[in-house]
């Protein structure tokens, strides 16, 4: 059994997606990760998934074609139909851009700004946090 | 029966009354020893012995006699047997030195009766007469040689001593006169009077009392005589009544007689209108006359009275400034004195007082007359005299004019003192011809000009004025304004020709200075570089300088025209600030927009200030500065600024995001190796974790190559530019896409009759329209072949080409403002890397254009390129 069941990740970069999901299921965050290259795709399996699969975290990649994270995060605040479903958002990116972290910190969904790449610490931090509260 | 004893007694007591008041002692003892009559002193005399009381009518105790001296008791028992007539006993009392001469005498009394006397002497003035009567015969001489006489007289007014003086005053022998009474030889008609002037001597003693009167004389006739008395009787070296007779028959007459023309003068003096008055040697007021009741010197105290002293009716502090002022007259000099009096109304009332001695036949000064005069109304017109001259003279010294007049028949002239000073003369000029001396002082140019205009005047009587220059020996030279006026007399002959001078030095110097100072303005004015104008307060404009009259395209001529109104918006609020500004503090300072000839707008900065001119009316001085270059190279720098600040932000944003797209691929490279597992190399997953390993390095390696395309575009802003055939560039590059349109079906129509030619870079502009057509087919729609449209036209210095296709469109509110930002990809094909747009875009901006887009989704994208020519 992993620390989450279902965790979602949206990330245009192929190897970066492998990547991630590979260090959530050696680190057993993860029992079921669910990956979209694109942020329109993601948030149509979002309003469409069951509840009881609804992903408990969401990794989100900041630079993606068409939608970016951010158009993301808008358009998820429209489809989050079931207040009960809030899952915990983190926003991956390589950015160092200091305007991209203070932009993070105004949407309230969004828990962490997280620069890539994503390292086996964080999602101990992740999984302490979540827990603590 | 006391008093009848008495009178017998031939001792020379006549009277009880002299008897009870006798400092000698007196006690009258009868042959019984009965007290018959004593006085006061002797009781006196007695109680220092004695305590037994002395009364008359009873018998003088012996036995109380102890304290005597025996010899007293005897020798009054001999006295009182007839033994002895007289014996003087000495009898001393010790205790204060007191010594008393006691005379004892055997008296006979009234009827067959006989007794004795004792009489006592107080001694203690003996010495001092004892002393002095070595010079006695000495005053006995003066006395005897003296004109005045003196006479002794006892209590009872008998003669008992006459001087020689007698004859000279009475040309009696003083032995004719001796035993006499003193009421003897008296006038009958003076005989009361003088008979109560004898009483009233007798009575006051010590009290020199004069009378005058007449008394007969040896020949027989009444002569007028002043006798003085006094009563000596109980002063112990006299024992009389002093008299002091002196002749006054001939100073008696005398007086009369001035009386009488004391009486006629002070009635003729009383009706004259001047004041006098007239004192004595001793000051006293011997006449006055009416007038004088109001004017002397003296109506502030007393009314004037004959025979009173002057010093009486003065002030004391007054006195001693008299006593010198009638010691000056008494030697003969006359004094005037000058006195303000307050009368009784309170007007100041002026006097002035004249105090002359006054001679008499001798020569010698007898006295002293005093006349007064009112002065009031003189004093006043002096005093308003002295104010008019003494305003002449302020005026003259204000005015600083000198005056010269010159009488030409008598050839003589008149300088006014501040004539010397103007012209800085120490000596005083006394004659013509030292005068004429001073005219080596006038500078040579004026001095043959100065001789015209005086001769001139003096011919044609006219006057004149004239400045010259004028330097006294080693002084500063002087500018002296002179003006001159001749006089004619009747005949129309000049006789006169009257000067004023006047240093103008100094309003010279100060109105050369002004001038100078003018002209410089005049100067600054004319070409200065900034507009002056001057305008009335209406806003009419009377004066402009050339800068002004440029900037406003006017002429001098036309400017003068103009108003305010002409020039700016007087509706504007900015204008009306101005005005208002200027009428609070005096002063505006700011920017205007002013209308030129032409009817354009110059922007201009304006400093106007409200000044008043020498008549105290307002006018405004606007200096203009235009502003039109600075507003330009204002509005180029706020460009640049802007432009920098774009740049800047541009380049920080290019550093973000290349770093970001430096990073992502590292980090992919950073896990996948984290991913690697090392201990079994054999891991199936290691061989697709170097799979991965070798894309994502070749992704960095993308990354780096872009990045060194963006950096070399950015860099080189001074690229080559030449004219650009646009179907050219259009054909060359449809040559490289045509086998991808022909693919898609797509057609390119192209319009560019209008502009066919650009200024601009080969390799940018065929870079741009690959980018342009490229994405065009890209993004086309799926439901339609592809056409694309090119067209060019002009529009405000830039060439536009615009790129209009029928392809999926976008969203512009959501991707508007990244649409040409690095990497930002719009669509979810693989085939874009997010770099066209943001090249094409960094080059055309950097060469000075821009490019617009409109799009709508689903129905196509027109993007409108701006070059700038």
């Amino acid at each position: 059994m992993a620390t989450y069941k279902n965790v979602l990740l949206v990330e245009d970069d192929a190897i970066a997606r492998m990547v991630c999901e590979r260090i959530m299921k050696l680190n057993g965050f993860a029992d079921n990760v669910v990956m979209y290259d694109n942020a329109e795709a993601a948030l149509r399996f979002l309003s469409s998934v069951k509840s009881e699969n609804f992903p408990s975290v969401i990794f989100l990649d900041v630079n993606m074609p068409v939608l970016n994270a951010w158009d993301f995060l808008e358009e998820f605040a429209k489809v989050k139909t079931n207040p009960v479903q809030s899952p915990l958002i983190y926003l991956l990116s390589s950015s160092i851009n200091p305007l991209d972290k203070e932009k993070a910190s105004r949407y309230p969904l969004v828990q962490d700004f997280i620069e890539k790449p994503l390292k086996k610490e964080m999602l101990e931090k992740i999984t302490a946090e979540a827990f603590a509260s | 029966m006391t008093n009848d004893l008495l009178s017998d007694i031939t001792v020379p007591y006549l009277s009880s009354k002299s008897l009870s008041q006798s400092t000698g002692g007196f006690l009258m003892l009868d042959s019984n020893y009965k007290v018959v009559g004593v006085n006061a002193a002797y009781v006196n005399f007695h109680h220092i012995f004695n305590e037994a009381e002395v009364v008359t009518g009873h018998n003088l105790r012996l036995h109380g006699f102890d304290a005597f001296p025996d010899i007293f008791t005897h020798t009054l028992a001999h006295a009182l047997e007839g033994e002895v007539e007289n014996v003087k006993l000495q009898l001393e009392y010790l205790d204060h030195h007191d010594a008393y001469e006691v005379t004892i005498a055997y008296c006979a009394l009234a009827g067959t009766k006989h007794g004795a006397c004792i009489m006592v002497e107080k001694k203690t003035q003996e010495a001092t007469a004892r002393k002095g009567s070595f010079s006695e015969s000495f005053y006995k001489r003066l006395i005897d040689n003296c004109t005045t006489a003196y006479i002794l007289a006892d209590a009872a007014l008998t003669f008992t001593y006459v001087s020689n003086g007698i004859e000279e005053a009475l040309g009696y022998a003083p032995s004719e006169l001796i035993g006499r009474n003193a009421i003897e030889f008296v006038r009958s008609e003076d005989k009361e009077f003088v008979k109560d002037w004898l009483i009233d001597v007798r009575r006051q003693r010590g009290k020199r009392i004069s009378v005058e009167y007449q008394m007969l004389n040896k020949e027989g006739e009444y002569v007028w005589i002043e006798n003085t008395a006094t009563n000596l009787l109980k002063d112990v070296n006299v024992k009389a009544i002093v008299f002091n007779i002196r002749n006054i028959q001939s100073k008696r007459i005398a007086d009369n007689t001035l009386i009488q023309a004391e009486q006629r003068l002070s009635l003729l003096l009383n009706n004259t209108a001047e004041s006098f008055i007239i004192l004595n040697s001793r000051l006293r007021i011997v006449t006055y006359n009416k007038a004088a009741q109001e004017r002397s010197p003296f109506i502030y105290t007393h009314h004037l009275q004959s025979g009173l002293s002057v010093l009486d009716l003065i002030n004391k502090e007054e006195i001693p400034e008299y006593i010198n002022l009638f010691e000056e007259v008494f030697k003969g000099n006359v004094i005037e004195k000058e006195a303000k009096v307050k009368d009784r109304e309170g007007a100041v009332r002026i006097f002035n007082h004249s105090f002359r001695p006054l001679s008499s036949e001798q020569n010698d000064i007898s006295g002293v007359i005093i006349t007064s005069t009112e002065i009031t109304e003189r004093k006043k017109l002096e005093e308003a005299i002295g104010i008019h001259s003494e305003r002449l003279k302020t005026a003259q010294e204000i005015a600083k004019l000198g005056y010269l007049e010159y009488d030409l028949a008598t050839k003589t002239f008149f300088c006014s003192e501040l004539f010397y000073d103007i012209l800085g003369i120490s000596k005083e000029v006394k004659t013509w011809d030292e005068l004429k001396v001073l005219q080596q002082y006038i500078h040579p140019d004026d001095k043959e000009v100065l001789r015209q205009e005086i001769e001139h005047c003096l011919n044609s009587c006219t006057t004149f004025s004239f400045e010259f220059r004028f330097a006294p020996d080693s002084a500063k030279e002087k500018i002296i304004l002179v003006t001159g006026e001749a006089e004619n007399d009747d005949t129309g002959k000049t006789v006169k020709l009257r000067v004023t001078l006047q240093d103008i030095t100094d309003s010279k110097m100060a109105l050369l200075a002004m001038q100078a100072l003018e002209s410089k303005f005049k100067s600054l004015f004319e070409h200065s570089i900034d507009g002056v104008i001057l305008s009335k307060e209406n806003g009419d404009v009377f004066s402009a300088n050339p800068a002004a009259c440029a900037m406003l395209g006017y002429t001098q001529d036309e400017i003068v025209l103009l108003s305010r109104k002409n020039v700016v918006d007087e509706s504007s609020p900015v204008v009306r600030e101005m005005s208002d500004t200027r009428e609070q503090t005096g002063v505006y300072r700011g920017e205007l927009a002013l209308r030129h000839k032409s009817g354009r707008l110059i922007p201009v900065e304006v400093t106007s200030v409200s000044m008043n001119d020498a008549d105290g009316s307002r006018y405004f001085s606007t200096i203009l500065r235009d502003i039109t270059e600075k507003k330009k190279r204002d509005a180029e720098q706020q460009a640049l600024t802007e432009e920098l600040q774009k740049n800047n932000q541009d380049l920080q944003q290019f550093s973000f995001i290349t770093s970001h797209n430096m990073r992502a691929p590292v980090a992919n490279l950073i896990s996948l190796l984290s991913l690697y597992n090392k201990e079994t190399p054999a891991d199936e997953f290691n061989l697709v974790l170097v799979e991965k390993f070798e894309e994502a390095t070749k992704q960095l390696n993308q990354t780096l190559n872009d990045l060194v395309n963006i950096l070399v575009i950015k860099s080189n802003t001074n690229i080559e530019k030449e004219t650009i055939s646009l179907p050219r560039i259009f054909e060359s590059v449809k040559a490289n896409i045509d086998s991808l349109l022909q693919e898609q079906g797509g057609v390119i129509e192209t319009d560019f009759s209008e502009v066919d030619a650009i200024q601009y870079n080969r390799i940018h502009i065929e870079s741009l329209f690959l980018n342009m057509i490229t994405n065009a087919i890209r993004y086309r729609s799926p439901e339609r072949a592809p056409i694309i449209k090119i067209k060019s036209h002009r529009s405000k210095g830039y060439v536009i080409v615009e790129f209009s296709d029928n392809g999926l469109g976008m969203d512009l509110k959501r991707y508007g403002d990244r649409l040409f930002g690095l990497y930002q990809r719009f669509h979810g094909n693989k085939e874009g890397k997010g770099l066209g747009l943001y090249m094409t875009h960094s080059q055309v901006t950097a060469m000075g254009g821009k490019i617009e887009v409109e799009s709508e989704p689903g129905k196509g994208t027109t993007f409108r390129v701006y070059f700038k020519q």
